[in-house]
C-alpha cells in the first residue's frame, strides 16, 4: 500500500467517529444477508459485536502505518479466529460487507479512491490472518 | 534494511483448500498445478505438503529438472528403499518383472506408518520434465492409493500423457494457476517488504511483472540490491528508473551475472549435477554461503526422502546457467563432480548411472555397460536423440549387437532411415540368441518398411531371420511382423492366411498378431471383427506392461479410426480422432499426428465437410515435412485434391492431384484411394465422362486386392457422376461382403439411383444422415426431389428440395454436380424457415410471434408465403412436406 492509501484509511476511520458501532451493526447485517450460514459462527449479543468489532478496526487502522505492530495486533487476531471455524470463503463476504458498510456510512464522501485503498487494506489484513492460520 | 526472504503465499486460499477437499476425497488420487513459468506453482505445492505434514502425512519432493546429472527413474528412486534401484541390473529395467517388483518395493516403503494418517503425499514438482519411466510407476502407485501426488506442470510445455489422463479421468483436480491481480501484488509487496511502497514504485512493479511473482521478486531482489530500491522514512521508493519490463529470463540472468565467483560456482554445479548432497557443499563453501543462498532464493535445501539435497531455487536458474557455461568450464565441473563422488565411494547404482552421464557429457567416454545402460533408459524414455547419443558411446567402447539395436530404433525414430538401417545390419552380424535376432530383425524390418520404403529387403531380412530362430515363440513373433508389412503393403488377404497359421500360444504373441490382423479385416471391410480385435489389442497390450519391439500404444487407436471410417462410424470416428489428434499433439507425436490427422481427414471427406477436411491435410503435410514419414503423403495430397474440388478449386485441386501421382505410391494399404484425387479434380474441370470412367478402372482395381469398402466409395463417386447403372451390380456385390454399413448405404443408394425410386432415395438420405455423410444425403434428397418432380409430385419434390438445401448447408460450401441437379423451388428465407419450423412443431402464429418477437400478422404473413412456395394449406402438410421430424424449440 501506498503512504497516501494508509492516511486514507486513517483519516476516512477517524471520520466515522461515534458512527463506528453503526457501522459495524450494518456490517454484520450485511455479511449475514449475504450467507445466513455465517450468523451461527456468532453467538455473542449484537450490540457487545459490534462495539468488539469497531474496536479491533480501529485497533487495526491505528497500527496499519506500522508493519510490526500491525503483523502482531493480525496475527492475534487470527490465532483467535481460528477456534470460530472461520473458512477462506468467509474472507471475501466480510470485505464485502466490510466495504459495502463503509460505503453507506460514509457517503457522499466515498469516493472510487478511497474504496481502492479500504479494498487494499482489507486484503493485506485477510492475506496476514489467512498466513497464520 | 530487510531483505525479503521468504515471500508469503498471497491470493492462493482458495487454491489451498482446494488441495486439501482433494485429498480428504477418496475418489481424487493427485492434484495438477497448471500455470505459467514463476507464477508460483512450487510455492503453492510446498504450501500443500506444509498442511499435508500438519494432518499427520508423510511428505515427500521430487522434481524433473533437465540438469545433465538427472537420471531416468531419478524423480521417484527415492520412493524405494536404498538397495531397490539395484534390482534395475542389466537390460532388465524394461522387464515387466523387474518393474512390478521395484512397485512393489515402492508400494510397501509407502505404507503409512502407525503415527501417519493416510498415504504420503509428493510433490512432483515440474511433472513435464519427468521421465515417462517415472511417470509409469507414479500412475500405478496412485491407482493403488499408494500415494497422493501434486503435480506442477509449465503451462504450454508438452507434458506426458500420463498426467494429463490424471485428471482427464477425473482421477485428479486440476488448477490453473494464474499470475496475481493486483490487489495480490500489492498485499504480497507490502508484507514482504514489511511496509508501504509508494505509489510510483508501486506501479512500476505492477507494470513490470505483470502479476508474476517471480518476476516481481527478481525485480525487487534486483533493485534492492542495486540500491534502486531504498527505504526512506519508512517507505520504500525508487531512486532511479526500474527498467523497462524485462522478460523473466533477462531478470534472471541479470541476477546470476551479479553474483560473486564462489556462489557462482556453487550454482554452476547445481545446474549440471543437481542435486547435491547438503554435506558436499559445505564441505566445499561453507555453511554461511549457503545460507546467503538459501536466503536469496537460489537454492532450496530439502529433505528428499534418504538425505538433505540441495537443488536451484528455480529451474529457470538452471537453463540461464547452463547456456552461460562455457564448453570447459563445464566439462571441468562435470569430471569434478565424478571426482568427489567416486572418492566419498558411489552409493550403488543410481550413482554409478549419473556418474557415467557425467562422464559422457564431459569427455564422451564411460563405462560401456553402464551407457547402455542408460541408453536404454532414455530410449524407453522416448529421448531418442539422448538414446542415439548415448548408443553411439556404448558402442565406441565396446561393440555389442544390443547397443546396436538402441542405436538403430533411435535412429529410426528420428526418422535418420540409412543411418538406422546401416547400424542395424552391423547390428544383424552380432545378434547371437533368439531374441536379440527377433528384436534385431522386427526393428531392422520396420526401419526398411517404413523408413527406407524398400518392401522387398524388408521381407527379406524377416525371412532370413525366421529361418534362424530355433524357438516357436521367436519364428511366430517374426511372422507376426512379416503380416503386419503385407497388410501395410494392401495385401490383407495374404496377412489374414499368414495370421492364421499362427497358435499365437502367449499373451505378447497375441498382441503382436492381432495389430495386423485388425488392420486387414478393415481393409477388406470386416469392420466389427476389426474392432474387437484392435481392441482386445490394445487391453492386451496395456496388460503387458512396456515392451520392446511392439509398436507404440498408438497403433491401436490409429487402427480403431481406420476401422470406425471404414464402417461407416462417421460421428463417433470424428469424435474419437480429434481427442486422439490433442493427445498425440500434446505428446509430440509426429507418427501420431500423421496417422490419426490422414484417418479424420478421410473421414471429413466421407462426412461431406471439404474445408475440415483440409484442414487435417494440411496439419498431416506439415507434420510430413518434419518427420520423414513419405509412405502417407500421396494419400495426404489426395485427400486434399478432392477436398479442393468439393471446394470448386479447380486449379488447386489438379496441383495436389499432380503431386500425389509425381511421388512414389506410399503405402500400399492406401493406394487404391489415390485416384479419388485425380477423379474429383477432373469433376472440378468439368471432366466428368474422364473422371466416371477412372473411377470404375481404380474401383475394379481395389476390388480384386479385397479392398472392399475402397471399391465401394470408388464404384459409389462414379454413380454419383451418371454410372449408377453400371455400378449397381458391383456395389450390390460389394455390400455382401462387408458389414460397414457405410458400404450398404453407398450400394442402396445406387440402386435407387438406377432405379429412379424417389422413395428409396429419401430412405438412403436418411441411411446417410445417421451415418453422418452429409453430402451423401444431401445428393440423395436433392435426387429423390428430382425423380418427385418427374412424377409431378411437386408438393414432395419441394419437401425434399428443402431438406437437400438443409442438407448441403451442413457441408461447408461443398458443391458437387449431385447436388445441381434440383432445381424448380424458390428457397425459403431464414426467417420464413425459422417460422415454418415452428409451425410445423404445432406451435400457433401467437407463440411464434412471442417467440421471435414479431407481431401475429407478420407470422401469419411469412406463413402464406411459405404456404405458397411449398404448395401446402395446413400446418399438418407443413410438417410432412419439410420432410422430417423438428426437435421443437425450447421458448
Amino acid at each position: 500500500m501506498t503512504p497516501e492509501q494508509l492516511a486514507l484509511v486513517q483519516s476516512s476511520y477517524a471520520a466515522l467517529g461515534d458512527a463506528a458501532p453503526a457501522m459495524a451493526r450494518d456490517f454484520y447485517r450485511r455479511l449475514f444477508a449475504s450467507d445466513p450460514t455465517v450468523e451461527g459462527l456468532f453467538d455473542a449479543d449484537p450490540d457487545v459485536m459490534a462495539t468488539k468489532f469497531s474496536d479491533e478496526l480501529a485497533a487495526i487502522v491505528q497500527a496499519i502505518v506500522s508493519f510490526d505492530a500491525f503483523a502482531v495486533r493480525v496475527r492475534d487476531l487470527a490465532a483467535r479466529h481460528v477456534a470460530y471455524g472461520v473458512q477462506t470463503r468467509h474472507y471475501r463476504l466480510v470485505g464485502d460487507a466490510l466495504i459495502g458498510a463503509l460505503a453507506a456510512q460514509l457517503a457522499p464522501d466515498w469516493t472510487p479512491d478511497l474504496e481502492a485503498a479500504w479494498r487494499r487494506a482489507y486484503n493485506l489484513v485477510a492475506e496476514v490472518m489467512l498466513s497464520t492460520t | 534494511m530487510p531483505v525479503a526472504t521468504q515471500w508469503p503465499l498471497v491470493g492462493r486460499r482458495d487454491e489451498l483448500d482446494r488441495f486439501t477437499e482433494a485429498l480428504a476425497d477418496p475418489g481424487c488420487e493427485a492434484l495438477c498445478i497448471y500455470g505459467p513459468s514463476g507464477v508460483g506453482k512450487t510455492r503453492l505445492g510446498d504450501e500443500c505438503l506444509d498442511r499435508a505434514a500438519a494432518s499427520g502425512r508423510r511428505v515427500l519432493r521430487a522434481s524433473g529438472d533437465g540438469s545433465a546429472g538427472e537420471i531416468p527413474f531419478g524423480p521417484v528412486a527415492h520412493l524405494m528403499p536404498a538397495d531397490a534401484l539395484a534390482e534395475l541390473g542389466g537390460d532388465d529395467v524394461l522387464n515387466p518383472v523387474v518393474f512390478a517388483r521395484l512397485f512393489d518395493l515402492a508400494r510397501r516403503a509407502l505404507t503409512p506408518g502407525a503415527a501417519e494418517t493416510g498415504a504420503p503425499v509428493l510433490l512432483l514438482d515440474d511433472a513435464h520434465r519427468v521421465d515417462t519411466l517415472s511417470l509409469t510407476m507414479l500412475d500405478r502407485l496412485l491407482a493403488v492409493g499408494a500415494l497422493f501426488c501434486v503435480a506442477t506442470v509449465v503451462s504450454g510445455q508438452a507434458v506426458g500423457e500420463t498426467v494429463t489422463r490424471w485428471w482427464r479421468d477425473e482421477r485428479a483436480l486440476r488448477i490453473d494457476l494464474a499470475e496475481l491481480d493486483q490487489l495480490g501484488v500489492d498485499a504480497l509487496l507490502h508484507i514482504a517488504l514489511e511496509g508501504p511502497l509508494d505509489g510510483t514504485a508501486a506501479a512500476e512493479l505492477w507494470r513490470a511483472s505483470r502479476g508474476n511473482v517471480l518476476a516481481l521478486r527478481e525485480l525487487v531482489l534486483g533493485a534492492q540490491s542495486r540500491r534502486v530500491l531504498v527505504r526512506r522514512d519508512g517507505v520504500w521508493r525508487l531512486d532511479g528508473p526500474l527498467g523497462a519490463p524485462p522478460r523473466l529470463r533477462e531478470l534472471v540472468e541479470m541476477r546470476v551475472a551479479a553474483l560473486d565467483p564462489d556462489r557462482r560456482a556453487v550454482l554452476d554445479l547445481l545446474a549440471l549435477c543437481q542435486p547435491i548432497g547438503l554435506g558436499q557443499l559445505e564441505a566445499t563453501v561453507g555453511f554461511a554461503a549457503l545460507e546467503d543462498l538459501e536466503r536469496e532464493g537460489l537454492i532450496l535445501v530439502r529433505t528428499d526422502g534418504r538425505r538433505e539435497a540441495v537443488r536451484l531455487g528455480h529451474p529457470l536458474h538452471g537453463e540461464v546457467l547452463r547456456a552461460g557455461l562455457p564448453a570447459l568450464r563445464r566439462r571441468s565441473i562435470l569430471l569434478g563432480q565424478v571426482a568427489t563422488v567416486e572418492s566419498h565411494g558411489a552409493r550403488g547404482r543410481e550413482d554409478a548411472l549419473r556418474i557415467a552421464t557425467w562422464r559422457l557429457e564431459a569427455t564422451g567416454r564411460a563405462d560401456p555397460e553402464l551407457l547402455l545402460h542408460a541408453a536404454r533408459l532414455a530410449r524407453y524414455d522416448h529421448a531418442f536423440g539422448r538414446a542415439a547419443r548415448l548408443a553411439r558411446a556404448a558402442l565406441a567402447a565396446a561393440p555389442s549387437a544390443a547397443a546396436g539395436l538402441v542405436l538403430g530404433e533411435s535412429l529410426y525414430n528420428l526418422g535418420e532411415f540409412a543411418a538406422a538401417e546401416t547400424a542395424l545390419a552391423a547390428a544383424t552380424d552380432r545378434a547371437v540368441t533368439d531374441d536379440e535376432v527377433v528384436r534385431i530383425a522386427t526393428v531392422r524390418r520396420r526401419n526398411l518398411f517404413r523408413g527406407c520404403r524398400r518392401e522387398e529387403e524388408a521381407v527379406a531380412v524377416g525371412r532370413r531371420a525366421t529361418a534362424q530362430v530355433s524357438s516357436a515363440e521367436a519364428r511366430e513373433e517374426l511372422l507376426a511382423g512379416e503380416a503386419e508389412v503385407l497388410s501395410m503393403s494392401g495385401r490383407p488377404a495374404d496377412a489374414l492366411d499368414l495370421l492364421d497359421g499362427l497358435e499365437a500360444a502367449t499373451p505378447r504373441l497375441r498382441v503382436l498378431a492381432a495389430i495386423p490382423r485388425a488392420a486387414a479385416l478393415a481393409q477388406v471391410g470386416r469392420t466389427a471383427e476389426a474392432l474387437d480385435a484392435t481392441r482386445q489389442a490394445a487391453a492386451a497390450h496395456q496388460a503387458l506392461g512396456d515392451e520392446l519391439a511392439i509398436a507404440s500404444p498408438g497403433t491401436h487407436r490409429v487402427t480403431e479410426l481406420y476401422a470406425l471410417v471404414q464402417a461407416g462410424r462417421l460421428d463417433e470416428a470424428d469424435e474419437r480422432g480429434r481427442s486422439w489428434f490433442a493427445m498425440a499433439s500434446r505428446a509430440r507425436s509426429p507418427l501420431g499426428v500423421i496417422w490419426v490427422g490422414l484417418h479424420l481427414a478421410r473421414c471429413a471427406l466421407a462426412r461431406g465437410q471439404p474445408v475440415t477436411a483440409l484442414s487435417w491435410t494440411e496439419r498431416v503435410t506439415t507434420a510430413l515435412d518434419a518427420s520423414g514419414l513419405e509412405g502417407v503423403r500421396p494419400a495426404a495430397c489426395a485427400v486434399a485434391a478432392v477436398g479442393l474440388a468439393l471446394l470448386g478449386d479447380a486449379a488447386g485441386s489438379m496441383a495436389r492431384a499432380d503431386e500425389a501421382e509425381s511421388l512414389a505410391p506410399g503405402f500400399g494399404f492406401l493406394v487404391p484411394e489415390l485416384p479419388l484425387g485425380r477423379a474429383w479434380a477432373l469433376v472440378a474441370a468439368g471432366e466428368i465422362p474422364t473422371a466416371r470412367a477412372r473411377l470404375l478402372a481404380a474401383a475394379a482395381e481395389a476390388e480384386a486386392g479385397g479392398q472392399v469398402p475402397t471399391a465401394a466409395w470408388l464404384l459409389h463417386d462414379a454413380a454419383r457422376l451418371g454410372a449408377a447403372a453400371e455400378a449397381a451390380p458391383r456395389l450390390a456385390a460389394l455390400a455382401g461382403r462387408t458389414d460397414s454399413a457405410l458400404v450398404a448405404a453407398r450400394a442402396g443408394h445406387t440402386e435407387a439411383l438406377a432405379a429412379g425410386d424417389p422413395e428409396r432415395l429419401a430412405t438412403t438420405a436418411d441411411d446417410f444422415e445417421r451415418l453422418g455423410a452429409l453430402l451423401l444425403a444431401a445428393e440423395s434428397a436433392a435426387a429423390s426431389a428430382d425423380e418427385w418432380r418427374r412424377h409431378q409430385e411437386q408438393r414432395r419434390a419441394a419437401a425434399l428440395n428443402v431438406r437437400a438445401h438443409d442438407l448441403a448447408e451442413r457441408c461447408e460450401g461443398a458443391r458437387t454436380p449431385g447436388l445441381v441437379r434440383a432445381r424448380g423451388v424458390v428457397p425459403l428465407t431464414d426467417r420464413e424457415r425459422e417460422v415454418a419450423l415452428l409451425a410445423a412443431a404445432g406451435q400457433t402464429s401467437r407463440a411464434i410471434a412471442e417467440h421471435l418477437y414479431l407481431s401475429v400478422r407478420t407470422v401469419d404473413n411469412h406463413l402464406g408465403r411459405v404456404y405458397d412456395k411449398l404448395g401446402v394449406s395446413s400446418r399438418a402438410e407443413l410438417a410432412v412436406a419439410l420432410g422430417h421430424e423438428q426437435e421443437p424449440e425450447q421458448p
